[in-house]
Parts: C-alpha cells; structure tokens; sequence
C-alpha cells in the first residue's frame, strides 16, 4: 500500500511530483530494508529500494529513466550514509541501479506487457528475468564491493543479497506496479464482499504467520526440511490470495508475509532465534522465494483464465448488444432513427459503463457542421449543433477516417485545445472516436468517453465500437437515403402531380413506369410500351406514327439526344395539335421521359398571329399601293387611252370608202403592245395587292429592285424625284418571299420619296445601291436628301405607328422589319454625313441561281 | 380656216399615246402634229395655226399647266384640251379655272375628245372673228 | 387687241348713266350667300364662319328647298354640296342655267372626282373646293364669286337698258342699226336697204340718238350685249 501512496502519479503530468514520489519511495524503502535485518550482517532479509527502482523504470518510459535514478540518489545517500562508508554507499547505489536497469530493460525486451503479470508467459518472464536474474548478476559487484570495504564474507553477502533482492523483486514489483496501473479506482470500485474477504484473507494471513513465526519451540530446526510446517499453514491462505484476488493481491500478501515473518524472525521469539542469524535469514528468504514463485505463476494461470472467460463474457455481452443493436436498427423506419439513436445511446453507456457516449453525424445541410447527440449518466439526450471548426483536431481525425484513441488528457496534441477543454470541463480522461464511416464518406463518429484512464481501450471494446459505429453508419446511411429517396420521391411525385403536360416515364424498352397526373395518352397508361402505341396508330393509318415511334426508339437507343415532334390528331370536335419531347433518363438503366402538350392554343394563336400579321402586311401594302395610286393609275391609263384611241381611229379608217389596212393593221398591233403593256401594269398590281402566304424561292435582289424601282418610275416622276441605281455587278441570290422583299425595297423608296416632299425639285434625289459584302451578305441601302432622322429616333423609327407624315399609318418600316427578321436579315437607318438619311438592309447570300 | 382640216397639236410622253391620238384626229378630219414634250411643242411648234392644244398634264419638264400659262399670254388665246392618266380634283380645277376647255381622263372616248375639240375650234373661231372684226373697226 | 379683251371686262355702259345701281361693297346688305348642303352641322358652321366675315347667308338643306325659295334680286352667289340628297349640286346648277337664273357657283365636296369637277368647271363655277378646306380658301372664292354676281347683275341691268332703248327703235332703224354694226357704210346700207343715202343718215342718227351711243364702236358693243348679230352681207 505503501506504494500506491507514494506512486500512483508515476505516468502523469507531474514529472517533478513523481520524482519527488520515486525519492521518497526509495528513502522510506531502504530504511525499511536496514530494519528488516539481523544485525550484525549487512544484508538485509527483505531489501525493497531497487525493486521500487524496477516498478518505477517499468512503468516510466526509457528516456526518462535516467531522471528517476538521479532522483533516487538523494533517497539512497540520506538513507546509508549515516551507516555505511561513502564509498561502499555509491558502490553499492550503482549496484542497485544496475540491477532496476537489468530487470527493466529485459522486461522491456522479452515480455509483450512489461507491466502486466496477467499470463503465465508474462510471469515467467518477470520472475526469470526481473526476480532472478537481475539479482544474480548485480549481486556479484555488491559483493565485492561489501567484502573489499566491509571485509565481510563474499559468499555470505553474496547469497544474501541474491535472496533479499529476489524477495522483494518478486513481492514488491507486481504490487507497485499494479497498484499504479490499476490505480485507487479500482480499489474503490470493488464490491464491499471484495473487501470483506480481503480483510478475512488479510487477518487470517496475519494470526497463520505469527503463529508460525512467532512460535519457535513448534518450529524444527531441520533446514529446509524444518520449513514445511510454517509452509503448510501460510501456504492456505497465499493461495486463496492468488486464486481470488489474482497476482497482485499474492504480491501484496507475500510482501506483508515476508515483513511478518521478519519481524517475527528478528524478535525474541522468531523462528530464527535459536539459529543463527544469516542461515535464519537465509531459510526464510528461500522458504518465501520458493513459495512465491509457483504461487506467482499460478496466480498469474488463474488471472489469466479470469481475464480469458472474463473477456468472452464480455465480448458476448458486447456481441449480444451488437446484436440487439443492429436487429433495433436493421428495420427502422428513418423516421425513427434519431429517437433510437438517442435511446441506444443511454443503453450503450449504461451497459458498457461509460460516462458519455457521443454520436456526432455531420450535418445534411451544411456541410461545416456537425449535430451532436450526447449521452450521460441521468442527462437526456439534446441534439445540439457544433460548427467543424471548433472542434478542428476531431474533424480532421475523423475527416481522414482515423480511429481517436485518447488514453488520457495528456495525449490530446498540443493544438486541440478545444477537445481538451471538454476533456476538463466533462471529466473525462480517456475516450475513444471511431468514424462513422459510409462507403467513401465519412457520416461523422461515434464517442465513448469515461471518468477513468484507459478503462474504455481495452480490446476488445474498442474493436467492437468499430462494429457499432458500423452499424450507426449504416442506420444514418440509410435514413440519409431514405430521407433523400423520399424528398426525391416527393419531389418526384409533385413534379409529376404539378405538370400541366402529359409527362411519362420510360424505361429503355419503351414501357411506360410513370406518368403524370395530366397524361391522358389513349392506349397509353403504365405498363404499356409507348413505342408499340406508336407504330400501332402508324399502322392504323397515321403518317407521322412510325417517324415518332423511330424518334423515340432512337432516344431510348441513346442514338438521339431529344426527340422533338409535332403532329396533329382529330378529337371528336376539332383538330388538335399536340407537341412532344423526348429526352434520354439519364441513368444507367437508360429510359426516356416523354412530355406531351397540348399546343393547339398556341398552334392557333401562331396561324392568327401569321395570319394577322399577312393582313397587315396586306394592308400595309393596299396603304402603300393608295399612297401609289396616283401612279399606277397613270401606269394602267396610258396605253388604256392608247388602246382606245387606236381603236376608235381604226373604227373611223374602217367607215373610209377605201380603208387603209396598212394603217389598220399598224392600229391593231399597237393596241395588242398597249394591251399587253396594260396586262403587266394589273399583274404587278395584282402581286402588290395579293394576300398570299410566304413563298421562299431564291431570287435576285438586284433584279428585284429593278423591278420596283421601274414600278415607281411614274410616282416618282410625279413627286418630280430622280432616281439613281446602281446596282452590284454580280447577281446577289437570296431565298426570300418576293413580294415581301419588294414590299420592303418599295417601303423604303416611298419613304424616302416622302421625306424629300418639301425639298427644293432639284435636290430629290434618291440612291439605290445593292452590294455585297464580304462575300456572304447582300445589303441595300437607299438613301435620300431629305431633313433626315431626328436626333433620337432612331430606335422609334421601326416600331409601329412611328410616323413622321401627317397621313402615314407608321406600318411601313415597321413590317419591313418583321419581314427582314423573317428573312434572317437586318434593317437599319443612319443619317447621311451630308444631308437626309440611309435605310439599309441586308440578307444572307445564297448559292444558285435565281428561279 | 376650215373645221375640218384644224390643225391640232398633241403633247404627250407617252409615243404610244400620242401616235393613238394622232390618228384618231387625223381619222375624223383633222390636221394633228404631235411633240413629246412642251419645250419640243414651244420649240418647233407652229403656235399660230393652231386650232387648239391636246396636252398631258404631267410630263417630264414642264406640263399642261406650265403649258396653258405660258399660251396665256398669247394674244389670241389657244383652248387648251387636258389629258391625263392621273386626274386630280385640284389640278382639274385649277387647270378650269385657267380657261382650259376640258379636261380628260385617261382613257377617254372619241365623244368626249371630240366634243372637247369642237367646243375649242368654236371659242377659237368666235376669238379670231372678233379679232378679225376688230381689225376691220380700223 | 388687249385693251379690246380688257374693254370686255368694264361695263359698255358709261359710269354716268342712270341704271348704274348698287353699292359696289362685297358686304352690302343687298348680296346674300347662299348655303346648300344636306349636313346641318356643316350648314351652321359655315353660316357662322360666313357671318363673322360680314356677309348674309341663307342656308338651305337640299335643292328642291333652293329652288322653292323665292329669291329677291340681290347680288348673290351660291355654296353647294356637290352630293345632295335628291337633285344633285350639279343638276342644281344645270337646273338654274336653264332658268336662266344661273348664279356664281361654288362647289364643295367630301368625294370630289375630276369628271365631277370638270363639269361644274364648264358649267361656270367659280371654284371647286374639297373638304376639308380652308375657311379662307372659301371666303376668297365666295369673294370672287360675289364680284362675279355684282358684275353679272350691271350688266343684266345693262342689258335691260340697252334692250329698252332698242325697243324704241323703229323697224327701219333697226334694219339700219343692223347694217351699221355690220360695218356697212350709208352708201351701203342705203343700196342695200333700197332707200336714199339721206334717208339712211337720218336714220342712223336717230338709232345713235336712241341708244345713247357716241360712236360706231360703243353701238356694237351694246348689240353684242343683247345679242343683235350683224346682218350678214351678201
């Protein structure tokens, strides 16, 4: 117990505290070992000092050894100076040194847990090495050393020593060391018949050795024969100390048996009395040797198998509860999963003793986040919150899938003040964190944590920790899916309840999975192939059935990426037109999703807007055609007076007694030139009034506006207004409407006509000019002298009812434009750097000829 | 100067009007010569002799208008007969309102051309009677 | 010759003579604008515009009202929808020239064409205004159309007088009137008349005195007014 006063800090924080520990330890040992003589001789019967250096360089790492001999030398110089020469005393301090160092450092070496007398393999190894060779070996300087200053026999010391040392090796070791290891805790925490039978174990060890010992007329003086009898008695009670309280507890008994003994031995009525001093010391180390020695291994078996059904109770409890915990959590609805998170949390730390049990899962939202639910003894559950980085040492850990094993506060690294900071503030000391682990992903980790060192590391508990977080990970893996899967399915189904359009799922064989709400498909609900619907309505007679049924094939053949179709079907009242889109699933199944609308609305409102806008442009055109009334009129009325005239002349010739036929046939001919130059003048009209659909065929421009500008001729001789043209040299082909295109080449001439209404005769003039530029656009431009576009007004100019003219309708520019987008071209007007203004246009160049 | 055989000009752009008109003229009796244009009439035309003047109104350079105005200052007025093949209220009015005798639309029938032609022949007869009078007076 | 035309102008008879009547003011209160036009609103507003000139309209709704009324002899002129219901303006004007109550004319019109227009030209309009016009485009030809009534109305006069001075010429004096236009000398007319060459110069000095006329040429002049050709001479 002694020990356990002095060193229970030794493997702490507080390297000075324990040093000063290992001192004192030394000090009071050694005093305790010049008790434990018989005077006159040096040795002593049972010599501690050196196996308090052993315990403690067994429990303290290598390169810090040296700093615990050097604290032992004050202890060991206060303790034998004042009885043995100064030199002798150093001798023999590095003697005991030497043989801590011996024993320590082939524990350390051959045993797999220097500190652990738990196996026999562990035992035999202490007691071969640490018990016994280790005092061999350093016995012979000592001995030399005492017989070279003391002049004491060298075989006598020798032996003496030898015997002491492997006495107290074997006594005192494995009770510090294990004391230290396991700590007053455990003491505490042992059950009170634990106790009680500790102080039978104790009294009746007690009362057996003074008994014996302090008997000597019952004792024989026969060596070693004459030992049997005080084994007899102790053996008892030595052996219900190793079978019951395992190696540490036969240690504690040996050790106090031994200071019984000796002191019995040493008193007056000692067995040792009626002997001689060195062979009664002599016999009672080697009776208290030989006794410990099988009684160490068997406690050691006996722990040994102890510990053996011990672990497999509990890895039967742990597998038991691994068990429950994965059946609780196999089938659980994801709903459920955070309210059996929390309860098997509680079950968790109270079975396996656990002072918390923490399950941080990184949050679904936000990524930098981590929902904490902790349990502790008599604290419910409360998720709460915990941003990464306030816990960044953790996170990384867990972010690298690394498995946290603190033994104690002291282990965390330096910079994870955070964690230490709970450490302090929850009481903890040992914890281990396990990652939740998802596939590649880390879900985030499972804590135990415990009041105690080490308590919650042992194998196989951390082993199976791995197992339940496995399980935990799974549950929130699946709960995560489920959750997504769900809102997906949500999402999914709302989607498809929202739709306005027929929307039908697909699989990569045609067959319908789903549809929405609004899918009113005949012949087409789930579980019918789409495809074969298609081919059949092909097959009924519909053209377009088999290019949707090839359409849709080819997306789901992943040939295509979208299908697009429009096509009509008869309802009982009306036709209808329908569009359809066909889009490729993208997943590894394959499929299509096909959206079907009803767009006859649309179809209808498009046919009216065309329609309108034929009727504008229509108007636009008979507006135009009032504005060149004038003209035309003057076009159609001449050779209309010609025709007339000639044919009432002819009518006259006629009535002659002798007609001219000459000059009859010449009348004729003309009236014929006159009729057919009539006929043209109306066929222009006719086309500049005609109310037609657009009529794409390639022509050319240049001849184009040939033509209009010839058909303005007489307007603008009336608006006393030159025309220029000059015309690019090469044909430029364009696919146009014609009539389109000289409506807009017309609105343009007449507009520039009217802009120079109020200009001086001799300035209206206006430029025709066609181009081509860069080999790929055809541009007009016609450009007047007339007050030009106001600052402005550029972007009015072509919006509708932008007009200038007191009896313009502001239509014409604005379908000249319509009619360009149409066109794929472009309209636009600058103001000359002179005077008046430019309107241009341009259109995209084709290939061929005009038709 | 006789009614048959009045010397009639027409002015007119279009040849093909003009030749028409001409032989129609010239199918009911009448001298006609023809120009293109009112400066080719006022150039080489015999103003003097003639009976009356079928002009267009309109026509490259000066027209029918320009025409009667510049005929107005002639001492014996010549009537004036406007064609066109592009009538207007205004123009109609105005060219009227000068003294014109007519005023004809394109196309027009010989009725009208005729009527319009001897009503000119008549106010131009009763002109050069009352000028011939006149210079019997002195 | 161009002082002849211009003579045309002026009245024959001299400025001294006692049927010379009427003020010469376009506004006086003697001279009255007619209006006939079918639409009311247009009826008022050019009454009004017409009054704020100074002048005296009547307006009319068609025609046949015109013509029911009975018209005072003032200086007057006419502003005439072309398009009325009933008779049109047109037939209106013709209607009036062959009552010989023609009046100066002025058309307006909403659907003016050319024939239309041309017609009412050579039936003596004095102009011929589409709507929408401008207001002093009309107050200008009403104008004009008002001289064009003072005008015609002396020389109606004139010819009243110059008509009853005829009347008192005998038969004889008239055949010698006749000769004497014609430009006959009394020898002449003498031959022609089978009578002395005296008898002859007394006539024609009683047929000067009659008609009030100075010379051979103011003679003419006034039977040109009424119409009295030259004898034709063999």
């Amino acid at each position: 117990m002694m020990a356990e006063t002095g060193n229970n800090r030794v493997q702490g924080w507080r390297p000075a505290a324990t040093l000063l520990a290992v001192a004192v330890a030394y000090y009071v040992g050694a005093q305790l070992g010049f008790i434990l003589r018989f005077p006159p001789t040096t040795p002593s019967v049972l010599w501690p000092p050196n196996s308090i250096l052993t315990a403690t360089l067994l429990l303290t790492p290598v390169r810090r050894w040296w700093l615990y001999l050097l604290a032992a030398l004050p202890a060991h110089l206060a303790a034998e100076l004042p009885v043995l020469p100064p030199l002798l005393v150093f001798g023999l301090f590095a003697t005991n040194c030497a043989e801590a160092l011996v024993a320590a450092a082939g524990l350390r070496w051959l045993s797999d847990a220097p500190t652990r007398f738990d196996t026999l393999p562990r035992m035999a190894v202490f007691v071969l090495v640490g018990a016994l060779a280790a005092p061999f070996v350093s016995s012979f300087p000592d001995a030399a050393l005492v017989t070279a200053i003391q002049g004491e026999s060298y075989s006598f010391v020798w032996r003496t020593r030898f015997f002491s040392n492997v006495l107290a090796s074997l006594t005192i070791v494995p009770a510090v060391v294990m004391a230290v290891r396991n700590g007053l805790p455990n003491l505490r925490a042992a059950a009170p018949h634990r106790h009680l039978e500790a102080g039978l174990l104790a009294s009746g060890l007690f009362l057996a050795s003074m008994g014996q010992f302090g008997n000597p007329s019952e004792f024989g003086l026969g060596l070693p024969a004459e030992l049997s009898a005080p084994v007899a008695v102790l053996l008892p009670f030595l052996l219900w100390s190793a079978v019951r309280f395992g190696p540490g507890g036969l240690s504690v008994c040996l050790v106090a048996t031994a200071l019984l003994a000796v002191v019995a031995g040493t008193g007056e009525s000692g067995i040792f009395v009626t002997q001689r001093a060195a062979e009664a010391v002599l016999s009672l180390q080697i009776l208290l040797s030989t006794m410990a020695i099988p009684l160490m291994c068997l406690a050691a078996v006996i722990e040994e198998r102890r510990q053996a059904s011990e672990a497999l109770a509990t890895r039967l409890r742990l597998e038991e509860m691994l068990s429950r915990l994965s059946a609780a959590f196999v089938h659980l609805p994801s709903t459920e999963m955070h309210r059996a998170l929390d309860e098997w949390l509680g079950r968790l730390g109270e079975h396996m003793g656990l002072d918390c049990v923490v399950i941080a899962e990184y949050s679904r939202t936000a990524a930098d986040e981590l929902v904490v639910r902790a349990w502790a003894p008599s604290e419910p559950v409360k998720p709460q919150t915990v941003a990464c980085r306030e816990v960044r040492w953790a996170d990384d850990q867990l972010r690298q899938r690394q498995t946290i094993a603190v033994r104690d506060v002291g282990d965390l690294p330096p910079h994870a003040h955070a964690e230490r900071l709970m450490f302090r503030l929850y009481g903890i000391r040992s914890c281990i964190v396990v990652p939740l682990e998802a596939g590649e992903r880390v879900l985030g980790g499972l804590a135990v944590a415990t009041t105690s060192a080490d308590r919650a590391l042992r194998e196989p508990f951390s082993g199976w920790l791995r197992l339940v977080a496995e399980v935990f990970a799974s549950a929130l893996e699946r709960t995560a899916m489920e959750d997504a899967l769900r809102a997906s399915e949500g999402m999914k189904s709302a989607i498809l309840s929202s739709l306005s359009n027929g929307v039908a799922v697909l699989d990569s064989d045609g067959t319908i999975v789903a549809v929405s709400q609004s899918w009113t498909i005949e012949g087409a609900t789930v579980g019918s192939n789409y495809v074969t619907a298609w081919r059949e309505t092909a097959r009924a007679g519909a053209s377009h059935g088999s290019d949707a049924a090839a359409g849709i094939a080819a997306v789901l053949a992943r040939e295509r990426d979208s299908f697009a179709f429009e096509y009509t079907a008869r309802d009982p009242t009306a036709e209808r037109w329908y569009s359809m889109v066909v889009v490729p699933l993208n997943q590894p199944d394959g499929g299509a999703v096909i959206s079907h609308t009803d767009v006859t609305e649309r179809k209808r409102a498009e046919v009216n807007a065309q329609r309108s806008r034929q009727e504008l442009a229509h108007f636009t055109r008979v507006s135009t055609m009032g504005a060149l009334a004038a003209s035309l009129a003057h076009e159609l009325n001449q050779p209309l007076a010609a025709i007339l005239s000639n044919a009432q002349a002819a009518r006259r010739f006629l009535d002659a007694a002798r007609p001219d036929l000459g000059e009859i046939r010449s009348i004729l001919s003309d009236i014929v030139e006159d009729d057919k130059r009539a006929g043209k003048v109306i066929e222009g009209l006719r086309e500049l009034l005609r109310k037609g659909e657009t009529e794409v065929e390639l022509l050319d421009l240049n001849a184009l506006i040939r033509d209009v500008v010839k058909l303005l001729g007489s307007d603008a001789l009336i608006r006393r207004v030159r025309m220029h043209l000059d015309v690019a040299a090469e044909p430029l082909i364009v696919a146009g409407d014609r009539i389109q295109l000289q409506q807009v080449v017309l609105n343009l001439l007449v507009n520039a006509m009217d802009a120079m209404a109020d200009c001086p005769t001799e300035e209206r003039v206006v430029s025709v000019q066609t181009e081509l530029c860069d080999g790929q656009t055809a541009r007009v431009s016609v450009q007047d002298a007339g007050p030009g576009i106001l600052t402005g007004q550029h972007d009015l100019l072509f919006e509708p009812f932008y007009t200038t003219k007191p009896t313009g309708m502001g239509m014409g520019l604005s379908i000249s434009r319509s009619i360009m987008e149409a066109h794929g071209g472009l309209i636009w007007a600058t103001n000359n750097p002179a005077r008046g203004a430019t309107f241009s246009f341009a259109m995209p160049i084709r290939n061929g000829t005009a038709t | 100067m006789s009614r048959n055989g009045a010397r009639i000009i027409v002015v007119d752009d279009d040849i093909s009007v003009r030749r028409a008109l001409s032989r129609l003229l010239i199918s009911a009796g009448y001298q006609a010569q023809t120009f293109e244009s009112v400066r080719d009439l006022l150039m080489n035309g015999e103003l003097g002799r003639t009976a009356c003047v079928i002009v267009d109104v309109r026509m490259p350079g000066p027209g029918g208008l320009e025409l009667q105005e510049i005929l107005s200052q002639v001492p014996v007025p010549i009537p004036i007969i406007f064609i066109t093949g592009n009538p207007d209220v205004p123009t109609a009015v105005k060219a009227m309102k000068a003294g014109a005798v007519d005023f004809l639309s394109k196309p027009f029938s010989e009725e009208e051309l005729f009527g319009a032609v001897e009503r000119a022949l008549a106010l131009r007869s009763a002109s050069t009677d009352q000028r011939r009078m006149a210079h019997r007076r002195r | 010759m161009i002082h002849y035309l211009r003579a045309d102008r002026t009245s024959a008879v001299p400025k001294n003579a006692a049927v010379q009547g009427g003020p010469a003011v376009a506004t006086g209160p003697d001279s009255v604008v007619y209006v006939v036009d079918d639409d009311e609103s247009i009826r008022r507003s050019l009454a009004r515009n017409m009054r704020a000139a100074g002048l005296t309209v009547e307006t009319f709704s068609s025609a046949q009202a015109f013509l029911a009324h009975d018209l005072p002899d003032r200086v007057a002129c006419l502003v005439l929808d072309v398009r009325l219901p009933g008779a049109s303006g047109l037939d209106l004007q013709t209607a009036l020239l062959e009552a010989n109550r023609a009046m100066p004319t002025i058309f307006i019109t909403g659907f003016g064409n050319v024939p239309m227009s041309v017609q009412a030209m050579k039936g003596g309009a004095i102009d011929f205004l589409q709507k929408p016009f401008d207001e002093n485009e009309l107050l200008s030809a009403v104008e004009r159309a008002l001289a064009r009534g003072r005008q015609a109305r002396a020389e109606r006069a004139e010819r009243l007088i110059i008509q009853r001075r005829f009347d008192m010429l005998t038969r004889r004096e008239r055949e010698v009137l006749e000769l004497v236009v014609a430009g006959l000398l009394n020898k002449q007319i003498a031959f022609n008349l089978g009578a002395a060459e005296k008898t002859v110069k007394i006539h024609r000095g009683r047929v000067m005195h009659k008609m009030q006329v100075e010379s051979v040429a103011d003679l003419v002049r006034m039977t040109q007014r009424i119409g009295i050709e030259p004898s034709k001479t063999s």
